[in-house]
């Protein structure tokens, strides 16, 4: 279960607990691997996603999409912030945060265009010792397409 | 840090044949959706040159030009990519005709895995249609704090079946 983590806020915790607890439930039979996801929204509703493999390895679905459609399919798409956790289950001490795939990064970036407002990712190991807390628009720049309310894509050095 | 090129002519002669190579890629898209069309070209290990054009198929079946491209050099018998070039060509779609596009979140991490497969990053020019606004940058700085082959890793080794 969720050790005390006092640097990480009593939310921000039940949220990686969350991610940690429907993780469980990943279809993984081609990599072993275990993601969870849960996104709050500016409100504060929870919602989850797992990592679901499929045989044609290109139609794999990750957890992040999975919760942030979850959250879409209820009509919510103020995603404030979302929590990742990943890792094998045999090793769950294993490697650094889970972070968001490039595909993944491209989803939350369209729901950071669509709120105007930047997502706050927080991604830990399956143990939940090895956390990092970034955003989207840390782990996605010069993004695709470009977004005012976002710092500048190109720095204007030509 | 990604710089910003104004003219075509400050860049070397690969760099310059890679843009040009991706701008000639852009009309050749497939089935059209109206979307901007969108031009990549991939340079090999082997030092030569794949032209890669976007594929606008049905919303979630588009295939974007540098997966194309990078496919092609793969396919080819290339063993790693140096660079890749990106050319939006917004023809008479109303998007700023002075714009490159970034890649994609997907191509991304396309990039990232090629260059990680191969020990190394990989050049990205990215630039508008008239080759005159070339964001240089690399597949790194495009995608930070990535995941990369703990995945690849696990995956399990499949022996061929012989003789069944």
């Amino acid at each position: 279960m969720m050790t005390d983590l006092p640097e990480i806020a009593p939310a921000d915790q039940d949220l990686l607990c969350r991610a940690s607890e429907v993780a469980k439930n990943s279809y993984n039979p081609f990599s072993g691997y275990l993601v969870g996801a849960a996104v709050r929204t500016a409100t504060g509703e929870i919602f989850t996603g797992c990592f679901m493999e499929n045989t044609s390895f290109g139609m794999t679905i990750c957890a992040e999409p999975a919760a942030v459609l979850a959250a879409n399919t209820a009509g919510h798409r103020d995603i404030h912030t979302i929590a990742v956790v990943g890792g094998y289950p045999d090793k769950p001490e294993d490697a650094g945060p889970c972070t968001p795939c490039g595909r993944c990064r491209q989803v939350l970036w369209e729901l950071a265009t669509v709120n105007e407002a930047d997502i706050e990712i927080i991604g830990a190991n399956l143990a939940l010792q090895a956390i990092l807390r970034t955003s989207i628009v840390e782990l996605f720049p010069h993004p695709w397409p470009e977004a005012s309310w976002a710092e500048p894509a190109v720095p204007n050095n030509g | 840090m990604a710089i910003l090129i104004r003219s075509i002519l400050n860049l070397d002669d690969d760099t310059s044949e890679l843009l040009t190579l991706a701008k000639q890629a852009c009309g050749r898209v497939g089935p059209g959706t109206g979307r901007p069309p969108l031009g990549a070209a991939a340079r090999g290990a082997s030092g030569t040159a794949y032209p890669g054009a976007s594929l606008e198929l049905s919303e979630a079946t588009v295939i974007c030009g540098e997966q194309v491209a990078i496919g092609a050099a793969l396919a080819a018998g290339e063993e790693s990519i140096s660079a890749v070039a990106i050319v939006l060509d917004p023809g008479g779609i109303p998007v700023p005709r002075d714009h490159g596009s970034h890649p994609c979140g997907r191509c991304r991490h396309l990039l990232a895995d090629v260059g990680e497969a191969a020990g190394h990053e990989i050049a990205v020019y990215i630039a508008d249609v008239d080759l005159t606004i070339i964001v240089v940058t690399t597949s790194g700085e495009l995608l930070p704090e990535v995941l990369g082959a703990i995945l690849r890793q696990k995956l399990p080794m499949v022996e061929p079946r012989v003789g069944e």
